[in-house]
């Protein structure tokens, strides 16, 4: 019911009566790299939730890029930017225009924004209260983190907003962030509500970094929208490896030294060096396209190693359709939507044990699972399945499967639901 | 001292300038050759008296910017003229343009025997003084921006500068013999090429006089935590080593953008105890260090040729190095250490493990190692041979 009044109304999100109301803090929004956020918002405001988005930076190219968020009228109002910094001498306006809004709609919630704050903080307050005044004007039930970092140092939010705090931990937080630093995510530990990780390998990790046992936490992977991925036409070739039918290998993912790129193409060095004919290709952007595109060179497979750049997800999709196998040789990673989505493609992985990888893919059933920063391992897994059509007809199947059963998007939403529930 | 003064511009360098370009300059300055250092950053202290230091103009500071304009649209408008020109050519956005423009204005009123650009970048960015100065040009090749940076797709403007600039140095200056073949590939003839090795001063990096052989072998590295560094494939090489009970410890010297990648590296293979991170350091704390370890560790995946490597060598260490760019040119495999593989943490690894065995062998190769450096690598044998190449550019007409 809830969705159909969502999408008649439109643009009146107050008259809604929803079940609470939900405050996601993201660093940009939207964005491709994290379509799940984008999911994730449309699913809870269709389960009826009141959702917000809380972002720094909002980008109108990367708007064209989502035609689900386009073809709605009730989201672009959900999405609060973060007023701007520069030049700094219009930040004492701004401040005070918002201040002035602030008090005229929110009036109860400001004053004790301010109280509370002026306790805490002293003057600085003003400059906390610049920050946060999308929040006071949104008043949150709950104030979701979607990424660990960002929730250092806000936790203060809980009592100057009277609002729940729930963060999540989606990888690089808990794998790099301040690592460091003695304490990093100490305030997070002490005052969140509730904590989100990917999965349990994630939650391992928060409580080597200091996380209590006891602490409240859910474990709820990533998702996709089934249907939107359609295998149909993929088709298993027979006699591959040849110079008239290379292996056709597919890696997606930022260029990123953590995405281990690297050891991926010595993989494919190695499958050459044993006879194998191999056209590699790479989606995706990112600044470490100097050391990958120099590893292509060093090891001489400018000829059979393809970077592909940014794509939108028609191209991935038709990509997944063209390969054989999906290469994954991450060193670290949260959990890796992109292997999720090769599955739901039909497409045998071989991926690292990095993280939430040996979750993500059910090693010698959607396909192997080898340690992370080692080609050879690589090398090996792939030649077994260019060696068997049946195998990666196999795997590829019950990949979709395993997809379908364990990371389709309305087990998320439900499952984010109950936690907020939970929470709140 | 020279017969004949050299007044030498040095293009394109930073401040402080990199230890091993001050050094150079030093030296050269030390020979009585006339230089002027030209840089973006803003010189806090000087790096001698007989040097002086430009900053350049840029709109980053207004006011110096203007006057300089002013001035030379008075004195110089034929310069100021032809400079504007060559950049609204060479430029689209305005910005750039105005910034290349002023930063050509800061030649006008000086006269050089020689302009040498420290870097191919420096030799791209102020492409038009070719055509502005009536000056010797020389170029230094010193590693990535010939060996690595033109191999990403998305850089291929660089392969062009490079080539365009290679045609109208007067010279070039290769720190390795494998630098400048790749340089070659870019069209760099090899009669313009002249291969100088870098230098180490030998007075201040000196061995320690007695080793102690006991407790934990003792491995240092230093370099920038950047990916050319290949730091993650020597933390392997150290895990592997602890694998077979080789009790070691291990240094890296140098900061940089991908600490986080270290420390996440050292933090997943469970080397805590193992791996120490001391940062960027001053040069005599660089020197401690090395004087304090048992063997130099370098896993670079594309080196010029190793600054970090002579130094460690003058200290009397024995060296472990991948073999990438001119690292061969400083190490023999088998003689001053051993050269193993790129990307290969298990030959990396064996080779440490030989060293670390046999103190016997590791002081032998440290001998070497600092004979080698004596022989080949002062401070006085570069100065001499870039004093000797400017003069003999100096005698040969310009422009063919």
């Amino acid at each position: 019911m809830a969705v159909i009044t969502a999408r008649q109304t439109g643009a009146n999100i107050e008259a809604l009566s929803r079940v609470g109301r939900i405050a996601l803090i993201v660093p940009a929004f939207p964005k491709l790299s994290e379509t799940f956020i984008v999911s994730k918002f449309l699913g809870l405001l269709d389960k009826g939730w009141d959702v917000r988005i809380v972002c720094s930076t909002s980008d109108e190219a990367e708007w064209r890029r989502f035609p689900q968020l386009l073809s709605r009228t009730d989201v672009r109002q959900r999405v609060v930017v973060a007023p701007p910094v520069k030049p700094r001498w219009l930040v004492p306006v701004r401040m005070a225009l918002l201040l002035l809004r602030s008090l005229i709609q929110r009036p109860a919630a400001t004053t004790r924004y301010m109280a509370q704050g002026w306790k805490r903080f002293g003057v600085r307050v003003l400059k906390h209260f610049y920050l946060d005044a999308n929040l006071i004007l949104a008043q949150p039930d709950v104030v979701h983190f979607e990424f660990g970092a960002l929730a250092v140092n806000r936790m203060y939010l809980r009592d100057l907003l009277g609002c729940k705090i729930v963060v999540s931990f989606r990888g690089y937080d808990l794998n790099f962030s301040g690592l460091d630093q003695a304490g990093y995510y100490d305030d997070v530990w002490a005052y969140a509500d509730h904590i989100h990780c990917l999965g349990y390998d994630l939650w391992q990790r928060a409580l080597r970094r200091g996380c209590p046992p006891e602490k409240p936490h859910t474990l709820i992977a990533p998702a996709i929208d089934i249907d939107r991925f359609s295998p149909a036409e993929r088709e298993i070739a027979q006699n591959i490896g040849t110079p008239d039918r290379p292996l056709r290998l597919l890696s997606v993912g930022r260029l990123e030294w953590k995405k281990g790129y690297e050891y991926g193409l010595q993989a494919v060095k190695l499958l050459r060096e044993s006879g194998l004919e191999v056209e590699y290709r790479i989606i995706g952007s990112g600044h470490y396209l100097d050391a990958i595109a120099f590893c292509r060179h060093q090891l001489g497979l400018e000829d059979c190693v393809h970077f592909l750049g940014p794509q939108p997800q028609s191209v991935v999709l038709d990509n997944m359709r063209w390969a054989d196998i999906f290469m994954h040789a991450a060193v670290t990673e949260g959990f890796c939507n992109a292997v999720i989505e090769a599955q739901a493609m039909k497409l045998p992985v071989v991926t690292s044990d990095a993280d939430g990888l040996s979750e993500n893919v059910i090693d010698g059933c959607t396909g192997f699972v080898v340690p992370r920063r080692n080609p050879h391992a690589l090398a090996e897994k792939v030649r077994i399945l260019a060696e068997s059509p049946e195998l990666r007809a196999k795997m590829g199947e019950a990949g979709r499967n395993h997809v379908i059963e364990h990371f389709a998007i309305e087990r998320q939403i439900e499952a984010f639901s109950n936690l907020y529930k939970q929470v709140l | 001292m020279l017969k004949r003064p050299i007044r030498l511009a040095i293009v394109g360098v930073r401040w402080p300038p990199e230890t091993f370009i001050a050094r150079k300059i030093a030296g050269l300055a030390a020979y009585g050759v006339d230089v002027t250092v030209f840089t973006s950053g803003v010189p806090s202290d000087g790096i001698g008296p007989e040097i002086s230091v430009i900053t350049l103009p840029s709109l980053r500071h207004k006011k110096a910017a203007l006057k300089a304009c002013l001035s030379l649209l008075v004195s110089k408008p034929r310069f100021t003229q032809r400079a504007l020109q060559a950049v609204s050519l060479r430029e689209s956005d305005s910005w750039n343009k105005l910034n290349s423009f002023l930063r050509l204005l800061a030649f006008a009123n000086r006269q050089f025997d020689i302009i040498h650009f420290e870097w191919n970048s420096a030799a791209i960015e102020f492409e038009p003084l070719f055509d502005l100065l009536d000056s010797i040009f020389v170029i230094s090749c010193r590693g990535a921006q010939v060996q690595v940076a033109p191999h990403n797709p998305d850089r291929r403007k660089l392969a062009d500068g490079l080539r365009r600039t290679f045609i109208r140095a007067n010279a070039v200056h290769c720190v390795s013999e494998a630098i400048l073949q790749e340089a070659a590939k870019y069209g760099l003839d090899r009669r313009k090429a002249h291969v100088i090795r870098p230098a180490v001063d030998v007075d201040f990096f000196q061995p320690r006089h007695a080793r102690s052989s006991s407790g934990p072998i003792q491995l240092v590295t230093t370099g920038s935590l950047i990916w050319r560094k290949g730091h993650e494939y020597a933390l392997q090489a150290i895990n592997l080593l602890k694998d077979r009970h080789i009790d070691v410890r291990f240094t890296i010297i140098g900061d940089g953008p991908e600490r986080q990648r270290v420390l996440y590296t050292i933090q997943d293979l469970g080397l805590e105890k193992e791996v120490q991170l001391v940062g960027s350091v001053p040069p005599a704390h660089v020197r401690d260090l090395l004087q304090q370890a048992d063997i130099f560790l370098l896993s670079s995946l594309s080196e010029g040729i190793s600054n970090a490597v002579l130094e460690a060598m003058a200290c009397g260490l024995p060296v472990v190095t991948t073999d990438c760019g001119g690292m061969r040119e400083a190490v023999t495999d088998g003689i001053e250490g051993f050269t193993v593989p790129v990307r290969d943490p298990e030959t990396m690894a064996a080779a440490l493990a030989k060293l670390a065995r046999d103190p016997e062998l590791r002081s032998r190769m440290g001998r070497a190692a600092r004979d080698r450096i004596l022989k080949q690598f002062t401070l006085a044998q570069q100065t001499a041979a870039f004093i000797e190449l400017y003069q003999s550019l100096m005698k040969v007409p310009k422009h063919n």
